[in-house]
């Protein structure tokens, strides 16, 4: 039984340390001048993918600078642990105090962005939220936010389900933490602006994996399902959801982004969803962006890397305007009401730091090459900042 | 109804996850940290074999449990170098948690797989008031049988009398001629073999992931802990109480659900520290 215990005692400490360390990370030009941005997302863990893919997007954009460009970015790194923001929180202090961050790229994940945002507006220094925040941290802290803020952006969803679709009745399904929340709740307030009614609302633990309940528990009388996962665990749900012949239809918050919807795909064709990025959109930036995201790494991009890659090219223009100066002060109203040309269309950052953006409601569909796509059906303008 | 079937199905991936590592504590006395990797290595060697090659599933639960196997025969001469120092132990499969892992993640990349889709194990079944996913029965069906299997070796054969004698007293066993440690190595291989046809079988409903080297550790230490160190029929129960457990605290009680687990294990530890099973760790 000792040794039991001291396998017990073991395990807890491997689980905190197999999470992965920081360490300083990729740069731009390196130069005096050079302004220090510190990347804070999942490197390890089962949000992994969010690091490397930020990375790429980051790397795209810093690539387009030219060795005139008045601003020169040094990228340093942090791993983001998603189950412990307080670890999270020592290496961001590492990332300022140490590496000498100027400005703040991420953290991704709810619950650590609100663990760090007290330290970082503690020492006025900027972060950029390149997957959504609470509008709190930019109104009331050194936030800027992108695509817009959490409980705005899904809005459109609630509105499209009751007014084009004619739902009148909704489940919700999605994590339980503070993005899952807010979306839902964005959703929600939309749909029921419109009339609609919502019979159900089950929220997901943080770390469940085992999706069976969650469908077998569903109130399928019920016109949709509006859903919220992250894109392995939409996956699981819906494979469940398949298995056991539901045939309630799916509303789905940001759909599943790729490669998992590559996997999944022919579940989910001709469901609706609403995304913040489409890498189908047709506009010039994303058509640029896409072919240059090919060239690079040989697939189509997805949500984070565009995400990463829009608010990289938001910082430069910031920095741009302000000649440099990279205080909270400056890039605020450096980036007060310029217009972005991004990925999404035509876009804002507000006074407060909350960028104002398209939305598009989309269909899966399976293209002509074989590839599953969500096809954009209809754009919803100027989501995200509060009017 | 629902619930109950929910949390048996489950229960049957916990047993296959655990049924390894109680051999390998209750017949070797290894603290073996990396099996939750080993169960890992499964997974993503299913998903190669089934889901990018398309392959049937039988050739890769056969394919991941011979992959897992020779993984097994490798570690168990690593831990057969360094001896029954619980502490070199840990360090070592601590080492070689992280090297699976990179490994994974340098082979699979670090984006999760998402459950394998196998077309005949598509759709449901009625039982009684539930509806029970084909690909639910099939996992069930295979950890009753691996179950049954396990327990016939180790109750009615030579070889599970010898692995049973050897918990018990292994100077005894020894001086009666028996090579003990070939018999345990066949345990640490057979215990890496069920693990790897644990990872096959999960992914059906979990997919892979490089964080299932811990998560699954964890979850196979409070099945060991519950059932009992070494018994195929304390495991088997323990995991099936745990997986229906978990499947209620989630429906009644979702923010309580992973406290219940470890409560129970706290609980066994200081009321029953020898598991439902009663035979005590080597």
């Amino acid at each position: 039984m000792k040794k039991l215990l001291l396998m017990l005692c073991a395990v807890v400490m491997l689980g905190a340390t197999a999470c992965g360390d920081d360490k300083g990370g990729g740069s731009a030009d390196g130069g005096g001048d050079e302004t220090v941005v510190g990347l804070v997302a999942p490197q390890t863990g089962f949000a992994a993918n969010y690091g490397p893919e930020a990375q790429q997007g980051i790397d795209m954009a810093l690539a387009k600078l030219g060795k005139d460009s008045s601003v020169k970015i040094k990228i340093v790194t942090a791993d983001e642990d998603v189950l412990d923001a307080s670890k999270t929180l020592e290496r961001v202090k590492k990332m300022v105090e140490t590496d000498g961050a100027e400005i703040v790229l991420g953290p991704v994940f709810g619950s650590t962005q609100q663990a760090v945002a007290p330290y970082l507006s503690g020492r006025g220094l900027p972060w950029f939220s390149f997957l959504g925040a609470g509008k709190d941290l930019a109104t009331k802290g050194s936030a800027f936010i992108w695509p817009g803020a959490d409980s705005l952006t899904a809005g459109p969803l609630g509105t499209y389900a009751a007014e084009e679709l004619g739902y009148k009745k909704i489940a919700t399904l999605a994590p339980d933490y503070a993005y899952g929340h807010d979306t839902m709740d964005g959703a929600v307030k939309e749909f029921e602006a419109a009339g609609g009614k919502v019979a159900q609302q089950q929220w997901v633990p943080l770390g469940t994996t085992d999706m069976l309940q969650y469908a077998t528990a569903m109130d399928t009388s019920v016109d949709a399902l509006l859903m919220w996962l992250v894109p392995t665990d939409a996956a699981a749900f819906v494979r469940e959801y398949r298995n056991l012949g539901i045939k309630v239809p799916l509303l789905m918050f940001q759909g599943v982004f790729d490669p998992t919807f590559q996997e999944v795909g022919e579940q989910l064709v001709g469901e609706i969803g609403l995304n913040e990025y489409n890498p189908d959109l047709d506009n010039a930036a994303n058509n640029d962006f896409v072919a240059a995201y090919g060239d690079e790494f040989d697939g189509i991009p997805n949500q984070t890397t565009a995400f990463a890659y829009t608010v990289t090219n938001a910082i430069v223009s910031g920095l741009e305007k302000s000649d440099g100066e990279a205080s909270l002060e400056a890039l605020r109203k450096a980036l007060d009401g310029l217009e972005l040309d991004t990925v999404i269309g035509p876009a804002s950052y507000n006074a407060d730091g909350i960028a104002s953006s398209n939305r598009t409601v989309v269909k899966a569909a399976k293209g002509a090459d074989g590839r599953y796509v969500w096809e954009p059906v209809k754009t919803y303008e100027g989501i995200g900042a509060p009017k | 109804m629902q619930i109950v079937a929910n949390g048996v199905s489950i229960g049957a991936v916990l047993f296959l996850m655990a049924a390894g590592l109680s051999l390998l504590i209750g017949s070797m006395g290894v603290l073996n940290l990396a099996h939750g990797a080993v169960y890992m290595a499964g997974a993503y060697l299913g998903w190669t074999i089934c889901v990018d090659n398309g392959l049937p599933l039988p050739v890769a639960v056969i394919g991941a449990g011979v992959g897992t196997a020779l993984i097994g025969v490798l570690f168990e001469r690593l831990f057969h170098l360094i001896g029954g120092q619980a502490d070199q132990q840990i360090l070592l499969s601590f080492g070689l948690v992280e090297v699976l892992v990179n490994l994974s993640q340098w082979i699979w990349g670090a984006v999760a797989k998402s459950p394998f889709q196998v077309s005949w194990l598509a759709g449901s079944v009625k039982v009684g008031s539930a509806s029970i996913p084909v690909a639910r029965l099939a996992i069930a069906v295979v950890g009753f049988l691996v179950a049954a299997l396990l327990w016939f070796v180790q109750d009615r054969t030579r070889v599970g009398a010898i692995v049973r004698a050897g918990m018990d007293d292994p100077s005894m066993v020894r001086a009666l001629g028996i090579n003990l440690d070939l018999v345990v190595a066949g345990v640490f291989v057979l215990g890496s073999a069920v693990a790897g046809i644990a990872g096959v079988m999960g992914g059906l409903v979990l997919g892979a992931s490089s964080a299932q080297a811990i998560d699954v550790l964890l979850l196979a230490l409070i099945v060991v802990v519950v059932g009992g160190v070494g018994s195929v029929v304390g495991t088997f129960s323990a995991a099936i109480l745990i997986g229906v457990l978990d499947a209620y605290s989630r429906s009644w009680l979702p923010e309580m659900s992973s406290v219940v687990l470890y409560a129970l294990m706290a609980l066994v530890l200081v009321v029953r520290p020898t598991g439902l099973s009663g035979r005590a760790a080597r």
